[in-house]
C-alpha cells in the first residue's frame, strides 16, 4: 500500500513540473537568502577577528590611547617596575603601497612570551629572522601569499608611504598562515620589529597598544595594571573590543538581517501556497484513496513525507544559491563596513556548520510547517467532502473574516510595539513583521471589499464578463487572497524601503550643501598619530593661508580621545564665522554657541552621539587626559549623517590637553572674484600624494557616491524580496488558471471566443495585482514611517525628514500590477490555444 | 482550523525569528587562551625558540687576547663589544629548620652583531638579555625553572658600569647603597620567587692568567673571567603560597668572550664549590669529541685567606661514580664524582641533592646544588656547591 501511496504522489509530481520546479524554486530563494546573509555577515566578524589575532594573537586584554598614542615607558613600567609577565607592546598604523594598496604596518617585540601565538610567532615559521628583524632597521615580514601577489620574494625592497614620507623596508622572510590564522587575515599586514614600526611611522617614544595574555584568575594583576595606569589611557578585554566592534556593526546588520526575514516571509508565504496547490489539486485523488480505505494516518504522512522531499531538495539548492550569493554579498558588505564602521584588510567567505545549519532548519522547518495546515484539512475531511471543492471555499469564507480580525489584532500591536519599546532595535523590527504579517492577513479582507466595489462599478457597463474577473477572484479567495497578500507585502516592503533611502538621500544632500562651505577642501589622509608629522601639516597650512588668492582657512583634525571611559571619535575643528553657519543646531544651549565653543572648556555632539550615549545640552563629558579626567560641557547637539557619532571641539580646547597631531582636512575659502578652477589647480601643484585638493563641488559628489555605495546592499536585498514575491505570484496565478482547466474549458463551450478568454484572465491577474498594489501603497507608508522614526532613528540616531515621492508610489502599483499580468499571459495564451473538447477532457 | 493556521503561523514566526537570531555557537577554543603552563613534576615554563639567537659568526667582535686590568664598578656593568657575558649567581641556603634549597639566577647578554645601530627609537638595540632561575627544593624533591628573554631597549633590560645593576624586566641584581656589595637579588617565577641580600666575605677572584682565562688552544678562544667565591647570603625564597626565610653561601661568577669553545670541544664540567675549612674550589673540565679531557681545562683554589692557587688540567683528576638519565629529555648526565687535587691532598666526594636539576629551557643544560663530603691533609673537610653540565646529548 505504502509503495502504492509514494508512487501516486511521485507520478503527480512529476507530471506537474512546473509546479514541481516553482516549490522547489520557492524554499530555495527563501533558504538562500537567509544563509547569504548569515554567512556573509559571519564571515566579515570573522576578517575582523583574524586580523586582530595576527598580531594580537591570544591576548585578553589591550591597553590602549587616544590617536596620540601610549607613553613606551608605561611598558617598562609595567614589565620592569610591576613585574607583569605577558605583555605585548604594538606599534602600528597604515602604510600605502606604490599599486594603491593599503597595509597595516605592525611592529611588534619578538620577545614577548610565545604564549600570545600570534601569526608571527608560529611555531612552523622560521624564527632565524628574529636577529635580523630586532638589529636591522627597515626589515619586514609579509605572508607568502601576499609576497606571490605583489611579486615579490625574500630580499626585496618595498616602498611604503606612511605620514612620515616614504619609507623603504625590505622583506627578509615569508610568513606562513597556519591553522589559526587565515591567509587572509595575514594578507593586509606587514610586520616589523617595534624599532623599525616607530622609525617608519615616525612614532618615536609611543606606543600604539599594549596587549596582554591575564588569566581569569588573576584579577589582581588586573587591579596592578590599573594602578599605574595612566589617566589617558584605557584597559579594555577582547570581550569588551569584539563588543564595541559587534556594536558598530549592529545597526548594519540587524538591518540585513530584517531585509533577509521580510524575504523570507515573503518565501514562507510562497512555500505554504505552493505545498497547498499541491495538496488542494489531488483533492479528487486523496478523496478516491481515504474512499478506498487509506487512512487518514496515511494521506498525512504522504503530503508530509512529500514536503519533506521537497524540502530536503529546494533546501539544498537553496544553500548552493545561497553560498554564492553570499560570496557577492560579503564584497557588499565589506565595501560598506570599510566605508562606514572600520576596516576589514581582507575578507573571505568563510561557511560554518552553524550558519548553513541555520538556513538548512529554516528550510526545513518552514516547509513542514508551511504544509501542516493544507495536510491537516486533507485528512480531517471526510472522504466524501473531500471530492467537494465548494466546501473548501465556504469553510474559506469563514477563515477569511477570522484572519482579518486576527490582522486587525496585529496591526495596532505591531505600532504600539514599534512605537513604544524605547531605544532598542530588536522590538522595532519585530513591530514592523507584525505590522506587515496584520497587513497580509487582512490582504483578503480587503480584496473581497474591492472585488465587490469593483464589480458593482464595472459590471453596469460591461455585463456579465465585466463582472467575471472580480467574481472568479472573490469566488476562489483561498488561492488568490494568499497570492494578493504575498504581493501586498513584496510591493509595500518596496515602497517603504525607496520612500525610507529616498527621504534618508534628500537629508543627506541638504545637509551636505549646508555643512560644505569652503570653496576647495585639502585632504590630508592617513592616521594622525604623531607629532613629527603635524609640523608637515602646519607647513601646509601656512603656506595655503599666504597665497594670494586665499582670504581665510578653517581647519579640522579627526583623532580619538577617551571620552566617557570609551574611545570615542573627535573632531577637532578651527572654525571662521562661514564655517560655522554650516552647523544645524538641533539642540543648543541658550545665549549663542560659538563664543563659549572657543572659550570655555566645553564640546558639541553629533546627534547620532547624543542619542547613542543619551546626552544632553547641559550635560558633562569626562575625558582622560594626562592630566586626569577634565569635564567637557555639551553646548549643542549637531546634525550630521558622516558616521554613528562624534564629538567635536576647538582646537584651542584640544591643545590644552592634547599634543598637535596636524590636520585631516584645511577648508579654504576664496577672496570673491578669484577663479576656483586656477586656484585648485595651483594650490594642488604643491601637493604631494596622498594629499590632495577638491572643490566642495566634487567632495559633495563623492559623499553622495559613498551614500549610494552603503546602500546598494539594501537595494540588492530589496530586489531579491520583490523576485521571490514575483516567483510567489507567479506560481500561485499560473497553478490557479491551470487548476481551473476544466472550469475554462467550460466557458469556451458555452461560446466565449480565446479573446475574450485571453482577457477575462489577465483580467483576473491584473485586478489581483492592483488590489495588492492599492493596499500596498498606505502598507508601504507605514513600513516607511516606522523604518525612518524607530529603526533608523535607533540604529544610527540619524533624524530625517519624511519625503514623499509620487514616483515611488507609481512604481509600486505598477510593480504589482504589471508582475501580476505577466503572470497571466502565459496561461491565458495557452487556454485560448486549448480547445475546448480537450480542455473539459482533462478532469 | 482557522484558529490552528493562525496559531501555527504565530509559532512558525517565533521559531524562525528564534532561529534568525540565535548566536553563533562558542567553540571551547573561542572561549579561552591557553597559556602554556607546563608543570611537571620538575616544573619548567619554558619560552623555546630564541636558542637559534645565541649561534653566530664572531667577525667584528672584540675579543680576549691578553690579561686585562679590572676596574670596578665599571667592569660589573656590559661589555658590549664582546659577544656573550653573564652575571652567574648560585648559592646554597637552609631556613630556620635546616631545610635546604639550592638557587641559580643568572643574567646573559648577548650581542646581536657587533656594532650598535643608531637610531631615535629607544628600542632599536643590537643587545639582547636572557635570564634563568631555578630554585631546587630538597625536600620534596622538585627543581623549578623559569627563563626570560628582552632586547636592551626601552629600559626592558640591561646593565649599569656606574653601579653594579643588572636587570631583565623586573629580574634584577642592583646594589643596595652606593657600594658594590651588599647585592640584592631580586627575581620571581609564577610558582617560585627569591629575594636575597648578598655581602661579600672575600674580594673578587681573578681566574686563569689575571682573569684571562683560556678555554682552547685558539688565541682569542677565552674569557674574561672573576669570581666572588664566598657570599653571605640572606633573604626569602618562595614556593607557591610559602615564604621561606633563609641564610646560606652564594658563588658569583662574571664572564664575558666572544668565542671559547672550539671546533673539537663538545662541552664543560664545572665545579664552584665552598668547602667548610672556608676555602673554595673551582675546576672546569672541557670535553673534546673524541671523549678526551682538553687541556686546557682549569681551575683556582682560594684559600681562606682570599690566596689563589691555579689549578692546570693535570692538577685535578674528575673520576663520574654514577650517572642519571633525564625522564625529560633522555640525556644521560653524570650523577656523582670523585674529585682529587693530589698537590693539595684533596679528595672530595660531590653528590647533586637532587638528581633532576635539568634546566629545560630554549638552551637545555644541567645546573644543581651539590654536597660535597672528603678529606684534605687527611682530615675530613664537607662543603656544598653548584655543578654545571653542558653539551651533553
Amino acid at each position: 500500500m505504502r509503495s502504492v501511496l509514494s508512487r501516486a504522489s511521485r507520478n503527480f509530481l512529476w507530471r506537474h513540473p512546473w509546479q514541481l520546479a516553482l516549490a522547489l524554486l520557492g524554499i530555495a530563494l527563501g533558504v538562500a537568502v537567509v544563509i547569504a546573509i548569515e554567512l556573509a555577515m559571519e564571515s566579515a566578524l570573522t576578517a575582523f577577528d583574524q586580523t586582530r589575532k595576527a598580531f594580537s594573537g591570544t591576548a585578553t586584554h589591550r591597553i590602549l590611547a587616544g590617536n596620540g598614542g601610549l607613553d613606551e615607558k608605561l611598558y617598562t613600567r609595567l614589565r620592569v617596575e610591576q613585574g607583569i609577565q605577558q605583555l605585548s607592546p604594538i606599534v602600528s598604523g597604515y602604510v600605502g603601497l606604490p599599486n594603491d594598496d593599503r597595509f597595516r604596518l605592525v611592529g611588534v617585540d619578538p620577545f614577548v612570551e610565545k604564549s600570545f601565538r600570534s601569526a608571527w610567532q608560529e611555531e612552523n615559521s622560521d624564527t632565524d629572522y628574529f636577529a635580523r628583524l630586532i638589529t636591522e632597521p627597515g626589515t619586514a615580514l609579509i605572508s607568502e601569499q601576499t609576497a606571490a601577489r605583489l611579486n615579490l620574494k625574500v630580499d626585496d625592497e618595498i616602498m611604503v608611504t606612511t605620514g612620515n614620507g616614504e619609507q623603504r623596508l625590505k622583506i627578509i622572510a615569508l610568513l606562513s598562515p597556519s591553522h589559526a590564522i587565515s591567509e587572509q587575515a595575514l594578507s593586509g599586514l606587514i610586520v616589523t620589529d617595534i624599532a623599525t614600526a616607530q622609525e617608519t611611522l615616525g612614532l618615536f617614544g609611543r606606543l600604539s597598544s599594549i596587549d596582554a595574555l591575564i588569566d581569569d584568575e588573576a584579577s589582581e594583576t588586573l587591579a596592578q595594571i590599573r594602578r599605574v595606569l595612566p589617566s589617558d589611557a584605557l584597559l579594555l578585554s577582547a570581550g569588551e573590543q569584539s563588543e564595541a566592534m559587534r556594536e558598530m556593526t549592529r545597526a548594519f546588520s540587524i538591518n540585513l538581517k530584517a531585509l533577509g526575514l521580510l524575504s523570507l516571509m515573503v518565501g514562507l508565504f510562497l512555500i505554504y501556497n505552493t505545498m497547498t496547490f499541491l495538496v488542494v489539486q489531488r483533492r479528487q485523488l486523496i478523496g478516491s484513496l481515504r474512499a478506498m480505505g487509506v487512512t487518514r494516518r496515511q494521506v498525512f504522512q504522504l503530503i508530509i513525507g512529500e514536503a519533506f522531499w521537497l524540502a530536503v531538495a529546494g533546501t539544498t539548492i537553496g544553500v548552493v544559491l545561497g553560498m554564492a550569493l553570499a560570496q557577492g554579498l560579503l564584497h557588499l558588505i565589506s565595501g560598506t563596513i570599510d566605508a562606514f564602521y572600520f576596516r576589514i584588510d581582507a575578507a573571505a567567505l568563510r561557511v560554518t556548520p552553524v550558519q548553513l545549519g541555520k538556513g538548512i532548519l529554516l528550510g526545513l522547518g518552514a516547509t513542514l510547517l508551511a504544509v501542516l495546515p493544507p495536510a491537516l484539512e486533507a485528512t480531517r475531511l471526510p472522504p466524501m467532502t473531500v471530492l467537494v471543492r465548494s466546501r473548501l471555499e465556504s469553510g474559506v469564507r469563514r477563515l477569511v473574516r477570522i484572519t482579518g480580525l486576527a490582522g486587525g489584532l496585529l496591526i495596532p500591536a505591531g505600532l504600539a510595539l514599534a512605537l513604544l519599546s524605547g531605544k532598542s532595535v530588536m522590538p522595532g523590527l519585530l513591530g514592523i513583521f507584525l505590522l506587515l504579517f496584520g497587513f497580509a492577513l487582512l490582504t483578503p479582507v480587503f480584496t473581497l471589499l474591492a472585488m465587490t466595489l469593483i464589480e458593482r462599478v464595472f459590471g453596469r457597463f460591461l455585463g456579465i464578463l465585466g463582472r467575471l474577473p472580480a467574481r472568479m477572484v472573490s469566488a476562489e479567495i483561498s488561492r488568490t487572497g494568499i497570492a494578493i497578500a504575498a504581493l501586498m507585502m513584496a510591493v509595500a516592503a518596496t515602497i517603504g524601503m525607496d520612500l525610507m533611502i529616498g527621504s534618508f538621500r534628500q537629508t543627506v544632500q541638504e545637509w551636505l550643501q549646508g555643512t560644505l562651505r569652503a570653496d576647495l577642501y585639502v585632504s590630508l589622509p592617513g592616521e594622525k598619530k604623531s607629532i613629527a608629522g603635524a609640523a608637515g601639516d602646519r607647513q601646509l597650512k601656512a603656506r595655503l593661508a599666504a597665497h594670494a588668492g586665499v582670504q581665510m582657512l578653517s581647519s579640522v583634525l579627526t583623532t580619538h580621545i577617551i571620552a566617557d571611559e570609551a574611545l570615542t571619535k573627535v573632531s577637532v575643528f578651527d572654525l571662521n564665522a562661514r564655517a560655522r553657519r554650516g552647523f544645524t543646531f538641533k539642540q543648543a544651549a541658550p545665549g549663542g554657541v560659538w563664543d563659549r565653543f572657543e572659550r570655555e572648556q566645553t564640546v558639541i555632539v553629533t546627534e547620532p552621539y547624543a542619542y547613542h550615549h543619551d546626552v544632553k545640552v547641559g550635560q558633562t563629558i569626562m575625558m582622560r587626559t594626562e592630566q586626569g579626567k577634565q569635564p567637557f560641557e555639551v553646548l549643542a547637539v549637531y546634525a550630521d549623517y558622516s558616521d554613528q557619532g562624534h564629538l567635536a571641539m576647538s582646537r584651542r580646547n584640544y591643545q590644552r590637553y592634547w599634543p598637535d597631531l596636524g590636520y585631516s582636512g584645511i577648508g579654504i575659502y576664496a577672496k570673491p572674484g578669484v577663479d576656483l578652477k586656477q586656484l585648485e589647480d595651483q594650490l594642488g601643484q604643491s601637493l604631494k600624494a596622498p594629499r590632495s585638493i577638491r572643490s566642495s563641488q566634487a567632495i559633495y559628489q563623492a559623499s553622495m557616491d559613498l551614500f549610494e555605495q552603503t546602500f546598494t546592499v539594501t537595494e540588492t536585498l530589496r530586489w531579491l524580496s520583490a523576485i521571490i514575491a514575483f516567483v510567489g505570484v507567479f506560481s500561485a496565478l499560473m497553478a490557479l488558471q491551470f487548476e481551473r482547466t476544466r472550469q475554462l474549458g467550460v466557458l469556451r463551450a458555452i461560446g466565449i471566443t480565446p479573446i475574450q478568454l485571453t482577457a477575462l484572465i489577465t483580467g483576473e491577474t491584473g485586478l489581483m495585482g492592483l488590489a495588492a498594489g492599492l493596499f500596498a501603497v498606505p502598507v508601504g507608508y507605514i513600513v516607511a514611517y516606522v523604518l525612518i522614526f524607530v529603526i533608523y532613528l535607533r540604529s544610527f540616531g540619524w533624524t530625517m525628514a519624511f519625503h514623499v515621492n509620487v514616483a515611488i508610489i507609481c512604481q509600486g502599483l505598477a510593480l504589482a500590477f504589471g508582475a501580476a499580468l505577466f503572470a497571466g499571459v502565459l496561461p491565458a495564451l495557452k487556454m485560448a490555444r486549448t480547445r475546448p473538447v480537450e480542455a473539459l477532457r482533462n478532469e | 482550523m482557522a484558529k490552528w493556521i493562525f496559531v501555527a503561523a504565530l509559532i512558525l514566526m517565533i521559531v524562525l525569528l528564534a532561529i534568525f537570531w540565535w548566536p553563533p555557537v562558542k567553540l571551547p577554543f573561542d572561549v579561552k587562551p591557553d597559556a602554556d603552563r607546563s608543570f611537571s613534576k620538575t616544573a619548567s615554563e619554558k619560552d623555546t625558540a630564541f636558542g637559534e639567537l645565541l649561534s653566530k659568526d664572531d667577525g667584528g667582535f672584540a675579543r680576549a687576547l691578553k690579561p686585562r686590568r679590572f676596574s670596578f664598578p665599571q667592569d660589573h656593568g656590559p661589555h658590549n663589544q664582546y659577544r656573550a657575558e653573564w652575571w652567574y649567581f648560585t648559592g646554597n641556603l637552609r631556613n630556620a629548620q635546616g631545610r635546604r634549597f639550592g638557587y641559580e639566577l643568572t643574567f646573559f647578554r648577548f650581542a646581536l652583531n657587533p656594532d650598535a645601530p643608531e637610531s631615535k627609537s629607544a628600542w632599536r638595540t643590537n643587545q639582547m638579555y636572557m635570564a634563568h632561575l631555578t630554585l631546587t627544593d630538597v625536600e620534596n624533591k622538585r627543581f623549578y625553572t623559569d627563563e626570560r628573554f628582552s632586547r636592551a631597549g626601552n629600559g626592558l633590560a640591561g646593565a649599569s658600569g656606574l653601579r653594579y645593576q643588572v636587570w631583565l624586566y623586573d629580574w634584577s641584581a642592583s646594589a643596595q647603597g652606593s657600594a658594590d656589595f651588599p647585592l640584592r637579588l631580586s627575581a620571581k617565577s609564577g610558582e617560585f620567587a627569591v629575594d636575597l641580600v648578598l655581602e661579600t666575605q672575600k674580594g673578587p677572584v681573578f681566574q686563569g692568567e689575571d682573569g684571562l682565562s683560556r678555554k682552547s688552544d685558539e688565541p682569542g678562544n677565552a674569557s674574561y673571567y672573576y669570581s666572588y667565591t664566598r657570599l653571605m647570603t640572606e633573604g626569602n625564597v618562595r614556593i607557591g603560597g610559602m615564604a621561606f626565610p633563609v641564610t646560606g653561601h652564594s658563588w658569583m661568577d662574571r664572564e664575558w668572550s666572544t668565542s671559547s669553545l672550539s671546533e673539537e670541544q663538545v662541552g664543560w664540567d664545572w665545579f664552584a664549590l665552598q668547602l667548610s675549612d672556608n676555602s673554595e674550589l673551582m675546576f672546569y673540565q672541557l670535553r673534546r669529541k673524541d671523549g678526551r679531557i682538553d687541556s686546557n681545562s682549569s681551575g683556582s683554589i682560594v684559600q681562606a685567606d682570599n690566596a689563589k692557587v691555579p689549578l692546570k688540567a693535570r692538577d685535578a683528576k674528575v673520576r663520574v661514580v654514577d650517572s642519571w638519565t633525564s625522564p625529560h629529555s633522555s640525556i644521560r648526565y653524570p650523577s656523582s664524582w670523585r674529585l682529587s687535587v693530589p698537590d693539595q691532598k684533596l679528595e672530595l666526594d660531590i653528590v647533586p641533592l637532587i638528581n633532576d636539576q635539568e634546566l629545560n629551557v630554549s638552551y637545555r643544560y644541567w645546573e644543581g646544588a651539590v654536597s660535597v663530603k672528603g678529606t684534605k691533609n687527611g682530615r675530613p673537610i664537607s662543603g656544598q656547591g653548584y655543578v654545571e653540565l653542558t653539551g651533553y646529548q
